[in-house]
């Protein structure tokens, strides 16, 4: 078992990394959603097979949390949230399908050249892991900068917190349990306060782009 | 064997084989969406009838016109000679060096669109516009795919990537990559969903067909034979980087069982691929041209991955 | 052969040209014989230098200047090949000239145009001969001179003006390349080549580097290399076609030269960023010349952008060979160099051959547009047929010859990707890989639609319609051209091995042979004359069959289905509609314009306009980088200006300041 889940081990960090690298051409809600549900379970996999390999115990409980919180339940409810508030499927960008798919790719490698300059890069336990935290972060914040609508932005900060969860994973020895369960309860919050918001702007506007929320109203 | 001789084989046998895997691909289509669909070999008895017919050539054309299909129809049979479909090791295997197959397919593309325009009608012109966009943004990602495999093989012909074909998958995981990227590279090259509408009837949402629609008789047949033939050559292509090199003749073994099991072995690879790209055909929908820049970028893209992780991992 | 047979015969090619010159300047009968002299004197020299490089010889010595500064005029086998060149088409241009400069209605002054392009062609060919700074300047001039007057020969306003800018961007050049030989001379302009290759090992870095980007200015803007290109496009198509095909096919080789020729001296000292810096530039200069290439609708205009393409392919070739040299892989720098010259040999064949066909082309149907031309294949097949294979190689296809040379570097890029090196090394070849793909693949698109829409469907036009085939003598250079590609493509191994890496190398004779590790050498195995039988035999195979199966006799002539309508040719695809893809495509780096004004016919109705489109295809370059610069430029002058204000009081107080300060330095 642990000699499978060591083979399987680049697959579960190729899987993290391309799926957020691919939901960067994706225009449409759904492939979005079901691509951040695939980048989530393969980085609880990754992390399970960390626990296995380590033969650390206190990994098990992050990689369920991770499975069971960011790969079921936000999705759903995310895909509830737009079901109800009825809005348009397609979303906005301010850049087209392709390019936005080379600027991530540019984005990787200047993340792959920048990796050696940083400080703590000698002391993380795995320097794959450090690279793709940071490449998924990267991809994270390029999706929040370069999309227009709401949603895209929840889900360009779900991706940051999902690189922040792998640097986590490549740095830090030990994370006491009551810290990882406020952190996923946070992120629970955030993403339902961000899904009633979107629906009140959905209410109010009739769009979810954001180019409408720029001015201030009586 | 001589290689000689499994050249000859391999020729015999894709070059017949070809028109019954477009059978194939529309009796499977057929039945997957709940039709009954003519017979497999179909388009045996069509392309029989198109040789027997008379061509109709119209006066706006030039030698050009009379050129192509039989320029398009010999790229497609050297094409035959020289990729490992049913054989490694033929005699002109040697020459299956990827730059070498990339130019060819680039120059049969190329005369069939000189072809539509020729024809000088407006719907071959948009036809030649669109084919010729799609083949030469597709080249970067043929590169990408090949490189990859040469790199990781350490062989620059076709002949001994495949060799170290199914085996290399393992050792090296990062050309499942360029598998996927090829698999969107055939679809592209072959005017397959979602790029093209083989069957379609509106000459808007032509892009293969459109350039063929002034050929008629036995110069249509040419042309449609050599689609055939490179649709065949893409699926056996794809089909021998996935399984292992024990379904392909080789000079060395000659056993009346090794025979038997590359021969069915052929058929099973045909029958496979024609039912996944019937299966894959009918579950997804054509893309708008305009949008063939994303689905190029992404062939391209996937492709690059997987030569990077070749190289870096 | 002996030496000095072959010394003589250089410098009869040499006197040749000058006798036709002369003989050209008596007028318009002497059109003819001035033609034949120049053309037998091009081919007594191409004849003379492939001699010279197939026997192997070290260096031929010309003559030697001893009044004039002690000037020697030499030749090796590096500048033999670009000689050959030189040679060969000049003299099937001239033979092309005959029947093209009579025939055609632009008004030139004959007795001026032969002279000065015989002028030109001398100058070309000193620049390839001499060894020292002060002769390759005094040729480099009249070359550059002499072109300037050859661009404007119709004396068009539209030519003038190209001509003015090229005069202006060429003499810019010329000053760097004379600055950057100052500074590697370190003072004198005296110097031979052998005393600057000694220098270039000597010299401080900074005076290295700015003598590289001196080099590079200079002999890029002479080359076409991006962002010095805009000239480019505008003259070449404004000269009369002869020359320039002379200008594309030979006179951006002799820039190439001149360029290699200091990289050769340069290169074992330089550090490995110039190298990217020759990448970076050349590697714009393919993809913009691709792109520019496929929406152009002006037939030379693609021509003229299609050359800056291959410039900037032979140029990335030379920028991988320096990388190469300075990242220890010296394999992949003997490959690169021996690519580079390849290419430059092909690129002369078909770019000339290509103009050639383009001015009989232009001349039958009256325009050099596109969109008015069209079925030309009916109507001139030899000359369709020519320029179909013509444009195949330009396109970089199989058989022919420029796929070989594509070939050769790209494989070399994969092996060395396949050898052990560091990854920012292996990042930049990957990125050179689909960089130059890419550009290759845009060329295919562009040469398919020159072609496709010159010569093929129905006429465009009534000019179109009444095209008859050219004279002989305009159409032999070239449909042997079109042979030459075709024999390349067959014969390529051989010329590889006469271009001959080992010796081109040797030239800066330090650099230590060494095989080229990673992949097997599968590439030896190809034969290219068994892929031109090979698909020779497939075609004959076909057809073959095709005639045992079906009756050949049963077919019927018809006009083109057109569902019941009446159509004609207006309804076919034009060069703007077809590039349309590539044009939307790649929107973002070309900034096309497309403007519409609807009118209304009538005031009072909103509904019914008039509506013009004008699409804008100006060149990025132009818009975001030349324009604003001479904005400045002039913004900068109208200030200065205001010190000629005419007032004697302030010219009074000037000279007195101007004494001011040079008492101040001097004490």
């Amino acid at each position: 078992m642990i000699a499978t889940l060591a083979v399987l081990e680049p697959l579960f960090a190729v899987v993290f990394l391309f799926a957020s690298v691919l939901a960067m051409p994706t225009f449409r809600v759904k492939s979005l959603l079901r691509l951040y549900a695939c980048s989530s379970i393969a980085l609880a996999l990754l992390i399970f097979s960390f626990a296995v390999r380590d033969a650390s115990g206190h990994l098990y409980p992050l990689a369920l949390g991770t499975l069971f919180v960011k790969g079921l339940v936000i999705p759903a409810l995310l895909t509830n949230a737009i079901r109800r508030s009825g809005a348009s499927e397609r979303l906005q960008s301010s850049l087209r399908a392709a390019p936005s798919l080379f600027v991530t790719v540019a984005a990787l490698l200047v993340t792959a050249l920048l990796i050696q300059h940083l400080p703590f890069a000698a002391s993380a336990a795995s320097a794959h892991v450090l690279y793709l935290s940071i490449a998924v972060a990267f991809a994270g914040i390029l999706m929040m900068v370069l999309r227009r609508d709401v949603f895209s932005q929840m889900v360009g900060f779900l991706f940051i917190e999902n690189g922040i969860a792998a640097f986590s994973l490549a740095t830090i020895v030990v994370i006491p349990v009551a810290i990882e369960v406020g952190i996923f309860s946070i992120v629970l919050l955030a993403v339902s306060m961000m899904a009633l918001l979107s629906h009140k702007v959905q209410e109010l506007y009739g769009t979810s782009d954001t180019a409408s929320l720029r001015e201030l109203t009586d | 064997m001589s290689p000689l001789l499994l050249t000859v084989i391999q020729a015999v046998l894709v070059l017949g084989l070809a028109p019954l895997t477009v059978g194939l691909v529309r009796w499977f289509k057929a039945r997957l969406q709940g039709r009954q669909g003519a017979v497999p070999w179909l388009p045996y008895v069509a392309l029989a009838t198109m040789l027997r017919r008379e061509m109709v050539i119209s006066e706006s054309t030039s030698w050009v016109f009379r050129l192509v299909p039989f320029v398009v129809c010999a790229t497609g049979v050297f094409l035959v000679l020289i990729l490992p479909l049913v054989s490694t090791g033929s005699a002109l295997s040697a020459y299956s060096h990827f730059m070498l197959v990339a130019g060819v397919l680039a120059l049969g593309s190329v005369f069939l669109v000189l072809g539509g325009l020729d024809s000088a009608s407006a719907f071959g012109g948009m036809g030649s516009s669109r084919e010729m966009t799609i083949a030469s943004l597709v080249e970067p990602a043929v590169f990408a795919v090949f490189a990859a495999f040469a790199v990781a093989s350490g062989h620059a012909t076709i002949d001994g990537m495949v060799q170290t074909g199914g085996a290399a998958l393992l050792v090296t995981p990062a050309l499942l990559f360029s598998l996927i990227a090829l698999v969107l590279i055939a679809l592209a090259e072959n005017a397959r969903y979602p790029v093209d509408n083989p069957a379609t009837h509106l000459e808007l949402t032509m892009v293969h067909e459109a350039m063929v629609l002034e050929y008629s008789g036995p110069y249509l047949a040419m042309v449609e034979y050599a689609s055939a033939l490179r649709l065949t050559v893409f699926l056996l292509l794809l089909a021998n980087f996935t399984v292992p090199t024990s379904f392909l003749f080789h000079p060395s073994a000659w056993q009346t069982g090794a025979t038997a099991a590359v021969l069915v072995g052929t058929f099973l690879k045909l029958l496979l691929g024609s039912f996944l790209l019937a299966l894959l055909e009918t579950s997804i929908v054509k893309m708008r041209f305009y949008r063939m820049q994303e689905y190029l970028s992404l062939a391209f893209v996937i492709a690059l991955a997987g030569l990077l992780l070749t190289l870096f991992l | 052969m002996d030496p000095a047979f072959l010394s003589f015969a250089i410098l009869a090619s040499l006197a040749g040209t000058v006798f036709a010159a002369l003989v050209a300047l008596l007028g318009v009968r002497a059109h003819h014989f001035a033609h034949i002299l120049l053309a037998f004197s091009g081919a007594v020299g191409a004849v003379a230098s492939i001699a010279f490089v197939v026997q192997d010889f070290e260096v031929l010595e010309i003559a030697s200047v001893r009044l004039f500064f002690g000037m020697t005029f030499a030749l090796d086998v590096f500048s033999a090949i670009f000689f050959a060149i030189v040679g060969l088409v000049s003299c099937l241009c001239s033979v092309y000239a005959i029947a093209y400069v009579r025939q055609s209605h632009e008004g030139y002054h004959i007795a001026s145009l032969n002279a000065a392009t015989a002028l030109f062609v001398l100058g070309m060919q000193g620049v390839l001969l001499s060894t020292n700074v002060l002769g390759f300047m005094a040729f480099w001039e009249l070359m550059s001179i002499t072109s300037f007057f050859l661009v404007m020969a119709d004396r068009k306003p539209a030519s003038i003006k190209a001509a003015l800018f090229y005069f202006v961007m060429t003499h810019l050049g010329a000053a760097a390349i004379l600055t950057g030989f100052f500074v590697l001379a370190q003072g004198t302009i005296l110097a031979d080549f052998r005393t600057l290759a000694f220098s270039a090992q000597v010299i401080p870095a900074p005076a290295l580097a700015l003598t590289f980007f001196l080099f590079l200015f200079g002999f890029g803007s002479k080359a076409g290399l991006v962002p010095f290109h805009a000239w480019l496009p505008e003259a070449h198509p404004q000269a009369p076609s002869h020359i320039s095909a002379l200008m594309s096919g030979v006179m951006l080789k002799v820039a190439v030269y001149g360029f290699l020729r200091m990289m050769l001296f340069l290169i074992p000292s330089l550090p490995a960023t110039f190298g990217l810096v020759i990448i970076g530039l050349g590697l714009a200069s393919a993809i913009f010349g691709a792109l520019y290439a496929v929406i152009e609708r002006d037939i030379k205009r693609v021509l003229a952008f299609s050359s800056i393409e291959n410039i900037g392919i032979i140029f990335t070739m030379i920028g991988v060979g320096a990388y190469a040299f300075a990242n220890r892989l010296p394999g992949l720098l003997v490959v690169a160099l021996l690519a580079a010259v390849f290419h430059c040999v092909s690129h002369a064949l078909f770019k000339s051959g290509l103009f050639l066909a383009a001015g009989a082309i232009v001349h039958a149907t009256g325009t050099r547009s596109l969109e008015r031309m069209g079925g030309l294949a009916k109507r001139m097949p030899l000359l369709s047929g020519a320029f179909l294979v013509l444009a195949l190689s330009a396109a970089a296809l199989p058989p022919f010859g420029p796929f070989y040379g594509e070939w050769m570097f790209l494989q070399s890029l994969v092996q060395s990707l396949a050898a052990p090196t560091d990854g920012a090394v292996t990042g930049v070849l990957v990125l050179v890989l689909f960089a130059v793909v890419l550009a290759s693949a845009l060329a295919i698109f562009a040469m398919v639609k020159l072609f496709g829409i010159a010569t093929l469907g129905a006429p465009r036009s009534e000019a179109a319609e009444k095209a008859v085939e050219p004279p002989a003598s305009m159409n032999a250079p070239i449909l042997l051209l079109a042979l030459l590609l075709a024999w390349m493509g067959v014969f390529a191994p051989a010329l590889v091995s006469l271009v001959g890496g080992k010796d081109l190398v040797s030239a800066a004779n330090r650099l230590p042979a060494i095989e080229i590790v990673g992949i097997r050498p599968d590439a030896s195995l190809v034969v290219p004359a068994a892929v031109f039988l090979g698909l020779l035999a497939c075609l004959g195979l076909v057809f073959l069959l095709r005639r045992l199966l079906s009756d050949a006799k049963r077919e019927r002539s018809y006009h083109t289905w057109n569902c019941g309508q009446p159509i004609d040719a207006s309804m076919e695809y034009t060069a703007t509609a077809f590039s349309a893809p590539i044009r939307f495509f790649f929107r973002f780096l070309l900034r096309t314009k497309n403007t519409v004004v609807a009118i209304p016919v009538v005031a009072t109705n909103p509904w019914i306009c008039r509506r013009e489109l004008f699409l804008n295809l100006r060149s990025v370059w132009m818009d975001y980088g030349y324009l604003p610069i001479a904005r400045t430029c002039l913004r900068a002058a109208s200030i200065v200006r205001r010190v000629q204000s005419g007032s004697v009081q302030l010219y009074v107080a000037f000279i007195f300041l101007a004494l001011l300060v040079t008492l101040v330095i001097a004490l």
